[in-house]
């Protein structure tokens, strides 16, 4: 054991207000529930480090407000992104609807090797289900997504959702299919840089910008 | 320490299991070799030539950590060792000035740092995932006189007493080899044929694990088969003592491993001959122990820092009393009285040497000297006393838990002057159980996490939405922005550009401060400053925009933060474009344009208004366009105009009119006489001829509203006896706003030189003057 970790991975989580995403990030940072938290208003940032193939790998989380005319703003914090999490609520069809936006979205300002995770949060609201399992299923593998239900409030699939993306991107950086540039989204823990800094997306654009 | 008498070997086995275990320091010399270049690490590397030299070095240090490489990685080790907290000083100086002079740790050693917090936090909780287990050792060693193997070592390995099957053999040797090439020049190779015989006699349970020799002193460990995997970090060192540490056959070798989690140390050594040299042998032991040093993943390590450590060999402390009276007491077997008097005992009693060390209680004979190959002491003329030379001590740390001691004997192999003593020992070592360990580590390096996103900066901001409401043209507003440090550390923060966008906000707003830095509970109050002026008025009057934005707040290192900026423009017949205004036939703030196929009206209604009110009101006034107009009046006036409110419900000065007609014509996007136009005015400034040619390429509403405002100023001058107005003096007033250079235009940054006033003034003077231009 030298390095607390040997890999950053970055992720943004993606979908309708409301759908859960700030919860599913506390949920998989801190197994925190925050009922009735507040929208998120900006890009929300958490890490974590997990461990795949006995590979310790840090998640670099940006979380990003689902307000519809926030959306010319959060797209700027697609790039380099590693991990999409496209998130939904069961419960609501509207937030299903929605995909195609997000996803065509994911698709258009992502690199092409981007796991995008297809994820119908709420699941413990079953009793108020507005679209079923086998229905969003389809979608998924229509659109070559991995899919899973969760429920950031009990937890339930939160860990598996993070993970198994995690699983999906260290295969492809074996498969050598990511680059191990921070643009590919994934960056080794011993190169320029190892914090976690929120800098390197969207915001390291400006950077280069603020001069003028 | 001499390299001259350093003979290590290592069978393949080890070497392979060695570089599996990559993250582990090696136990090979280089390792040795490495330490005191480590130990200077605070001090600064050589000067780079060049800047990019370093890069160079960041990059291939990358390689270097592949894990797809398979190339073991000690350097990530030495890092580890080699932070100093001068060297991370040096370094964050070194980022603070933004200097490349000095070659500063490279970030991956401030990982290491998190490493070492993790590694410390396991240690501490080590006892959480360990499961206690019980290992046996067998400790043997014989001053073998320079004789080669001849006889079996059943008796002395395979003692059938023995009731377990040891885990761990370690045997040490001494006089393994007294010829003079051994002792000069470290060539031995006697140590092969007591290695094989020993791993015949051991069978094919047992491997080896390392083996050391320092000239005559042989060490050799060996492990059961299936325990190989669980052991790591073996390591050897030597220690020779005599004059200078050379030329001499006395000194010991070591070899340390850790046998699951619990680290071993074994010692073999062969101390000073002679009765009298007591204070010379104690000197040794010190000297030895002193001098033997391993490094540890954790740094460099004693032997006194592992958990078991074991003094074998033939330490060659004597028994004082006449021989006979020795011999008389072995006989009667009588070796408690023997022992009373024996150097050793009487030392370590003293506390001279061996300090916490142990002994098992010894119940056989003195096994030194014998004649060589017979069941007799010395019966040379020399009549050397009996001795305990041959003996083995151990010493247990204060953490870990004390031996069991099983067997302490000798045994009867001949062929040397002395016998072969052995010691049984059951250690209990902790086992680790891999889930819990991984468990452990998750939370420990949560644990982490959740400092580091605590770490984070976090701040409070008063509102997202800022809604201006009503904005008036020319009109700033401001509204504030609290935002507030809630977090634990000191806040960066700074607006950002949007995805692609290279300006922070739209350009009819301002943010002060765009930047700036908040220690915990410290609030900063941003303003917002919506201005909407002849230059930004436009994407709203004509290009009929919303009036909103998003700004991003970015906090270094933590979130981002977006504001919804918004107001609503009262759309003004000021700043707008003559083009716009004909194609309003109500008052503009209605917002209805008439459709684009639809007559225009020839010239804007508001220049009408204005111009009429002061044709009935204002020709004869004294320095009308001169003196200026009161600003309040003047925004009634724009508020009449933009919502066909009468004049009549409002009070004001004909001099506020006068200057609503001036900044109504200077409000345009573009001037009467259009941008492109600019160069042409002005060289056809020098003829009235040429000025009418000009004028008549204008666009049909410009044309019209230039010939409406030259007949209302020929109108004015016709008043000059009551209004002391000289054509000159409208000239210039006109000119200057009619005819103005495009904002984007270089020409516009400087005010014009006097030739260029001059010129702009003619054009309309020419139209003053001669009256029959306009026709």
């Amino acid at each position: 054991m030298s390095f607390p970790y040997e890999y950053i991975f970055k992720y943004i989580i993606i979908g309708d207000m409301g759908v859960g995403k700030s919860c599913l990030l506390h949920q998989f940072t801190e197994n925190k529930f925050v009922p009735d938290s507040p929208h998120t208003i900006g890009v929300e940032f958490g890490t974590r480090i997990v461990d795949v193939n006995n590979k310790k790998i840090k998640l670099q989380i940006w979380d990003t407000a689902g307000q519809e005319r926030f959306r010319a703003v959060t797209r700027s914090y697609y790039r380099g992104a590693a991990g999409a999490l496209l998130v939904y609520d069961i419960t609501r069809r509207i937030t299903y609807n929605h995909l195609t936006t997000w996803l065509t979205d994911a698709r258009n300002l992502t690199n092409p090797n981007t796991v995008i995770m297809l994820i119908g949060n709420k699941k413990d609201l079953d009793g108020q289900r507005d679209v079923t399992f086998e229905e969003a299923s389809a979608f998924a593998k229509q659109n070559g997504l991995i899919f899973v239900e969760s429920s950031a409030k009990t937890g339930e699939n939160v860990e598996e959702a993070f993970l198994k993306t995690a699983k999906l991107i260290f295969q492809s950086v074996q498969e050598g299919n990511v680059d191990l540039i921070p643009d590919g989204g994934v960056t080794k823990s011993n190169a320029t840089n190892n914090t976690a800094n929120p800098n390197q997306g969207a915001a390291g654009q400006s950077q280069s910008n603020c001069s003028c | 320490m001499s390299d001259v008498n350093e003979v290590s070997s290592i069978t393949n086995e080890s070497i392979n299991n060695q570089q599996q275990q990559q993250q582990q320091p090696q136990p090979q010399q280089p390792q040795q070799q490495q330490q005191p270049a480590q130990s200077q690490s605070s001090s600064p590397p050589p000067l780079p030539q060049k800047p990019q030299q370093i890069i160079e070095n960041g990059l291939s240090s990358i390689s270097i950590n592949d894990p797809q490489s398979s190339n073991p990685t000690p350097p990530i080790e030495d890092n580890n060792r080699g932070v100093s907290n001068d060297a991370i000083k040096a370094s964050l100086d070194g980022l603070k000035h933004n200097s490349l002079k000095t070659s500063f740790p490279t970030s991956s050693q401030f990982i290491d740092v998190n490493a070492q917090w993790i590694h410390n936090k396991l240690k501490e909780r080590e006892p959480e995932f360990t499961e206690k287990k019980a290992m046996t050792i067998f400790l043997g060693t014989w001053n073998v006189n320079g004789k080669k193997p001849t006889e079996p070592l059943d008796l002395w390995l395979k003692d059938p007493s023995m009731t377990l099957q040891p885990d761990v053999y370690a045997i040490g040797f001494q006089e393994l080899d007294l010829t003079a090439e051994a002792l000069l020049l470290g060539d031995t190779t006697r140590s092969l044929p007591w290695e094989q015989h020993i791993l015949s006699t051991l069978g094919g349970d047992y491997v080896k694990l390392l083996s050391k020799q320092l000239v005559g002193i042989l060490l050799c460990v060996y492990v059961r088969k299936e325990h190989r995997q669980h052991i790591a970090h073996v390591q050897s060192d030597i220690a020779a003592v005599g004059i200078m540490g050379m030329m001499g056959n006395k000194g010991g070798v070591a070899i340390r491993f850790s046998f699951y989690n619990t680290t071993i140390c074994i010692i073999n050594s062969h101390l000073n001959a002679h009765m009298e040299n007591v204070l010379r042998r104690n000197q040794d032991m010190k000297d030895i122990a002193k001098n033997i040093k391993f490094v540890a993943e954790e740094g460099p390590i004693n032997i006194f820092d592992h958990d078991q450590l074991f003094w074998i060999g033939d330490l060659n402390y004597r028994i004082p009393l006449p021989d006979y009276e020795v011999k008389e007491k072995i006989k009667k077997r009588d070796f408690y009285n023997l022992f009373l008097v024996d150097q050793l005992n009487q030392q370590m009693k003293a506390g001279a040497v061996f300090e916490g060390f142990q002994e098992p209680p010894i119940s056989f004979a003195p096994t030194y000297k014998y004649d060589a190959g017979t069941e007799e002491y010395d019966s040379s003329e020399k009549r050397r006393t009996p001795a305990w030379c041959d003996r083995i001590l151990w010493k247990t740390s204060k953490k870990a838990e004390n031996v069991g001691i099983l067997s302490y004997k000798r045994h009867e192999l001949l062929s040397s002057d002395h016998r072969p003593v052995s010691a049984s020992f059951i250690i209990k070592f902790k086992m680790v159980i891999p889930e819990v360990k991984n468990r452990i580590y998750q939370e420990i390096v949560k644990e982490l996490d959740k400092k580091e996103n605590d770490s984070m900066p976090d701040a409070n901001i008063s509102t997202n939405m800022v809604d201006f409401e009503t904005i008036k043209f020319m009109t700033p507003v401001t509204k504030q922005l609290v935002f507030e440090n809630i977090g634990q550390v000191i806040a960066r923060f700074q607006f950002i550009p949007k995805l692609d966008e290279s300006i922070l906000c739209k350009p009819w707003l301002k943010i002060s401060p765009i930047a700036g830095m908040m220690i915990p509970k410290e609030k900063v109050t941003i303003d917002l400053t919506i201005y909407v002026d002849n230059l930004t008025s436009q994407a709203f009057n004509v290009n009929g925009e919303s009036m909103d934005d998003i700004l991003i707040l970015h906090l270094e290192n933590g979130k981002d933060y977006f504001i919804s900026i918004s107001g609503n423009f009262q759309r003004t017949c000021f700043g707008n474009t003559l083009e716009n205004l004909v194609r309003y036939p109500h008052p503009i703030r209605n917002n209805i344009p008439i459709p684009q196929e639809q007559k225009k009206l020839s010239i804007p209604k508001e220049l009408w208004k204005i111009i009429d009110y002061i044709y009935n009101n204002g020709l004869k006034e004294e320095g009308l366009f001169i003196k200026s107009g009161v600003t309040k009046e003047m925004e009634a006036i724009r508020d009449c105009l933009d919502t066909a409110e009468h004049f009549s419900t409002i009070s004001f000065s004909i001099h506020s009119m006068a200057e609503t007609l001036i900044r109504f014509l200077e409000s345009l996007v573009e001037p009467v006489i259009p941008f492109n136009m600019y160069q042409q005015a002005l060289d056809a400034s020098s003829t009235p001829h040429s000025c009418k040619q000009l004028v008549s390429h204008l666009p049909s509403v410009n044309y019209n509203v230039f010939f409406y405002l030259i007949s209302f100023l020929i109108e004015v001058l016709s008043h000059q006896q009551e209004n002391q107005l000289t054509a000159d003096q409208l000239a210039i007033v006109f000119s200057t706003i009619l005819l103005r250079p495009s904002p984007l235009s270089p020409l516009s940054q400087f005010p014009p030189d006097a030739n260029i006033v001059k010129k702009k003034a003619d054009l309309i003077l020419h139209f003053l003057i001669s009256k029959d231009l306009i026709n």
